[in-house]
């Protein structure tokens, strides 16, 4: 009992109220915007409002001419059990980003990065990948040439280019638009849906759930904790008017999925019947968000210049 | 975690400590109070010819109820008071819902019923308020056919129009149904189910029953609450002359159910000694109040029932 006692300010004074800033990587300033939502919904969704949202956002990605998503997780699992590690104990941090424009002279580009760095005891792995493809279509509109980009983590570059032929009527979604908003549409299902008072429509939810004392989490050393688990999804549409049928319809504008682990109590005790201490503030564990924002104005042209070519052998 | 709890329970106490419900509420401007647990005290029993009246007026009441209004509300505020121990099979929010009902019976065959519903949701990211006022008549567009339309508006939304019954109808068998309020069979189930039944100081029958329960709510974080969930239903009948007949006989006046949620301990884990609150706190309720009336209504200008704008 006084070995928690004692591990109990040990815990805190690292970790009480820890967060991307003050994580155990130094460059580290990423800032989570958490799991609170960003916009609050102040009105329900008018039927008028539900019908054009019904009849319009299944081709709405048509009209998003790039979408960025950007993930960051973060994991102190060395950090927040500083006294129950093992050699295989870590900390990590996961920086993705992801983008796709689409050009106005028929290219569409997509761009992803990935960062990982692991601290184990004394040990800094870090490794970067990024893998990049370029489209462009030929003036006949027939045919596509498709150029990838790929650093993989041993940091080896291949440039690579083919061409495969290209119908319009059934191969512009897969090479020119964004497919996003029917997955996340699905995800928002269920959650709560209304307006906010910049008339977006809103779909929000939250879930929670808490590791039962007899299935605890397992720190390094075996040592047992209670964990909880809180999700927040949080999607928002906006309402335009199309340009050539004057008709309203409604886009993503934004989506943002944030999920965090807080360690809820001191080592579980390993005497029957003894309660489990709970700590007066939880102690962050670890978190994932995911962002997604759109973006509806012309990209202008792509410069062809700008596409690496592959090296000649 | 003994001052954990302590530092929780002081700011709830200084909200909540010897309130009534009515003193706790997110809800701007909800002025409602619930009659509550209180109930008519009955001061005698029935007589046997009381008792008779009451069993004659049961096979008579439903031919004089021309209509009843109801009132209902409820509050669940297991949101905020519980915070992130809200419990497992509860949402994130705190709900209030206002809704009252007018049913009157024309003497033309003609039944119309309004309703009102005024809901609001409200936590740390969601504050909607949002009403919906539904009319529904019920007519016969032939002696031997009725109609059912229903007209809905959803807060500032333009009135829909739309049929939502129809069928035979025979006089005989199918009046109570679609233009009757049910009166008999209501009163004869609450006066079957009452565990206390006599008469007040105003000479009104009074029908109680009260039932209540412990349980242990199951909270987030591993953590549980001991509430009392308390049921009280009353139901009161007056002597009523009708103006056709010289045998009065008793007609329910009112009826009222009231359900309420009281917290009663403090907040507690897995093997810890749960400690029981001075005061329970009351979390969550509802009441809802009918009442009936053999006002004489008249006819109904079936012209101004509307037409149907949706098939």
């Amino acid at each position: 009992m006084k070995r928690k006692l004692l591990f109990l300010p040990l815990l805190s004074v690292f970790v009480v109220g820890c967060n991307g800033q003050n994580a155990p990587f130094s460059d580290d300033e990423y800032k989570p915007k958490g799991i609170m939502p960003t916009h609050k919904i102040v009105d329900a969704l008018p039927s008028e409002e539900e019908d054009i949202f019904d009849n319009t956002i299944e081709d709405s990605d048509a009209y998003l001419t790039a979408v960025t998503s950007t993930n960051e997780s973060r994991f102190y699992g060395k950090k927040v059990f500083a006294d129950h590690s093992s050699v295989e104990s870590y900390d990590e941090r996961i920086s993705q980003t992801a983008t796709f424009a689409r050009y106005e002279n028929g290219i569409s580009v997509n761009k992803n990065r990935t960062q990982k760095s692991r601290v184990y005891e004394g040990t800094l792995i870090e490794n970067e990948t990024k893998q990049d493809t370029y489209r462009v279509l030929n003036e006949t509109e027939d045919e596509i040439e498709i150029t990838t980009d790929v650093t993989g983590y041993d940091g080896k570059n291949d440039v690579e280019t083919s061409t495969a032929s290209y119908n319009p009527l059934s191969d512009y979604e897969v090479y020119f638009q964004a497919n996003v908003t029917d997955l996340i549409v699905l995800m928002a299902s269920g959650g709560m849906i209304g307006l906010t008072k910049d008339k977006m429509i809103a779909m929000q939810d939250k879930d929670t759930s808490t590791t039962p004392p007899n299935a605890p989490y397992i720190a390094g050393d075996g040592a047992g904790f209670i964990v909880e688990t809180n999700q927040m999804f949080e999607a928002y549409f906006s309402k335009k008017v199309d340009n050539e049928t004057e008709e309203e319809y409604y886009h993503l504008s934004s989506f943002r999925l944030y999920t965090e682990y807080l360690v809820l109590s001191e080592e579980i005790p390993n005497i029957v019947d003894e309660p489990i201490v709970y700590l007066e503030k939880p102690v962050l564990l670890g978190y994932e968000e995911t962002i997604f924002t759109t973006k509806l104005t012309s990209n202008g042209n792509f410069k062809t210049s700008d596409i690496p070519q592959p090296a000649e052998i | 975690m003994k001052k954990t709890k302590l530092l929780l329970l002081i700011p709830i106490a200084s909200l909540l400590a010897g309130c009534v419900v009515t003193d706790y509420s997110p809800f701007k401007e909800d002025d409602y109070v619930p009659i509550g647990y209180q109930t008519e005290s009955i001061t005698r029993v029935m007589t046997s010819d009381e008792r008779g009246i009451l069993e004659d007026g049961l096979l008579r009441m439903d031919d004089y109820v021309t209509g009843m209004k109801s009132t209902n509300e409820e509050r669940y505020y297991l949101h905020s008071y519980f915070g992130k121990n809200t419990p497992t099979d509860y949402e994130d929010v705190d709900s209030s819902l206002s809704s009252s009902l007018e049913a009157k019976t024309y003497n033309n065959n003609v039944k119309v019923v309004r309703e009102n519903e005024k809901e609001s949701f409200m936590n740390d990211y969601a504050d909607v308020d949002s009403e919906e006022e539904e009319y529904k008549w019920t007519f016969l567009p032939t002696p031997e056919t009725y109609e059912t339309r229903r007209s809905m508006a959803r807060d500032s939304e333009d009135v829909a129009v739309t049929m939502i019954d129809t069928g035979a109808y025979v006089a005989a068998t199918d009046y109570q149904t679609r233009f009757g309020h049910n009166v008999a069979e209501t009163a004869d189930s609450l006066i079957d189910d009452s565990d206390l039944i006599g008469m007040n100081d105003d000479e009104m029958i009074i029908g109680i029953k009260r039932t209540s329960a412990s349980a242990i709510l199951e909270l987030r974080r591993n953590s549980y609450v001991y509430a009392l969930t308390n049921r009280v239903v009353e139901i009161k009948l007056s002597l009523y002359e009708p103006e056709d007949d010289s045998n009065p006989f008793y007609l329910p006046v009112q009826v009222r159910e009231y359900l309420e949620m009281r917290v009663i301990s403090e907040i507690f884990v897995g093997n810890e000694l749960a400690k029981y609150l001075d005061t329970p706190i009351i979390i969550a309720y509802q009441e809802e109040i009918v009442e009936y009336l053999t006002t004489d209504n008249g006819d109904y200008d079936i012209a101004s029932i509307p037409e149907v704008d949706i098939v």
